[in-house]
């Protein structure tokens, strides 16, 4: 319900904290591969930009994720990791902070 | 008011132009989190995105009280599609600028009441994003600002990421003052969002914010 609501209430904190950096890694024939990568920045960005606005929402999700899976939650049951896997192509994934594996899923 | 209204549709322009090139969220992913009376709005993204393409072309033309609640409608619409917001800040401003554009154009006199509204939201954008900046440490020091640039592939010496915190964070903090010399701010908030953009890929924040400066410079410069 909170995604209803949420414009109606602005939050004025942009880049106050570095926080964490998820990465989100699939294994595509046996490689791990990023599938978040940032966008080439090309010289009409400023009026037509879509995949760094996509690039932003996927980092969104991918630390909405982190932050729920920190809470307790059962990662299986979380709307947000069903679209992480629906990001990752229902492929086999990991998602790294710092290099580090914080939660890895099956296919 | 013609002005804000007349840039928040190119903003809303843009920013539609682009969702037709972005592939969203499974609806029957999402739909788990939604009531089931609102989940048909999860299915509907192409035709609430071609509306409010056209309402924001036909408002920027023909601005009128209807159009600018079409856009306001539509906007929360997506924002829903996007689990609250697409791009967090910029889809804020863009609301709130609409919600107050709407309410100017339905009840005309309280035209001034919504352009303090967008001026309040406009300087509170900046203070509060820079008192909860000047808060942390790695700010103070440079190293909030050297991380977010290395994360976008940028690379700049310490002592002159401690320097540049340092201009964001008394530019963010002293916006307040744009009130009494608007001008210098609504310049350099120009040219930040359009570092940004370069820098970050913010460039929805750009054009929002462009949006929202006529309402300061109005209140500002003529009471």
């Amino acid at each position: 319900m909170k995604s209803l609501w949420r414009i109606f209430i602005p939050t004025w904190r942009f880049f106050d904290e570095v926080g964490v950096h998820p990465e989100l890694l699939v294994k595509i024939d046996g490689q791990w591969r990023s599938m978040v990568n940032r966008p080439r920045v090309r010289w009409f960005a400023l009026f037509f930009n879509p995949e760094f606005g996509y690039y932003h929402a996927s980092n969104n999700l991918l630390e909405r994720l982190l932050v729920e899976v920190a809470a307790g939650a059962d990662p299986e049951h979380l709307v947000s990791f069903a679209l992480v896997r629906d990001l990752a192509g229902g492929r086999e994934f990991k998602l790294t902070v710092n290099g580090e594996s914080v939660l890895e899923a099956q296919p | 008011m013609i002005w804000v209204g007349r840039l928040i549709s190119v903003a809303v322009v843009l920013q539609t132009i682009e969702f037709f090139w972005v592939r969203p969220f499974r609806a029957e992913l999402l739909a788990p989190e939604f009531p089931k009376i609102l989940r048909w709005i999860l299915k509907m993204d192409r035709a609430v995105l071609t509306i409010r393409l056209l309402a924001a072309i036909a408002a920027l033309l023909f601005p009128s009280a209807a159009l600018a609640a079409i856009l306001l409608l539509t906007t929360w619409m997506v924002a829903i599609r996007w689990r609250g917001t697409f791009n967090g800040g910029s889809d804020f401003m863009t609301f709130h600028i609409l919600a107050a554009w709407s309410v100017s154009l339905c009840v005309p006199s309280l035209e001034k009441a919504c352009l303090y509204y967008i001026a309040i939201q406009l300087i509170l954008s900046y203070f509060v994003a820079g008192i909860a900046k000047i808060l942390n440490p790695s700010w103070r020091n440079g190293e909030a600002l050297k991380t977010f640039l290395t994360r976008s592939g940028f690379h700049l010496a310490a002592g002159i990421c401690v320097l540049l915190s340092w201009v964001i964070l008394l530019f963010e903090i002293l916006y307040p003052l744009s009130i009494v010399t608007p001008w210098p701010f609504v310049v350099l908030g120009g040219l930040f969002h359009l570092v940004n953009s370069y820098v970050f890929g913010l460039n929805r924040f750009f054009f929002a914010w462009l949006a929202g400066y006529p309402a300061l410079l109005i209140l500002a410069l003529h009471g």
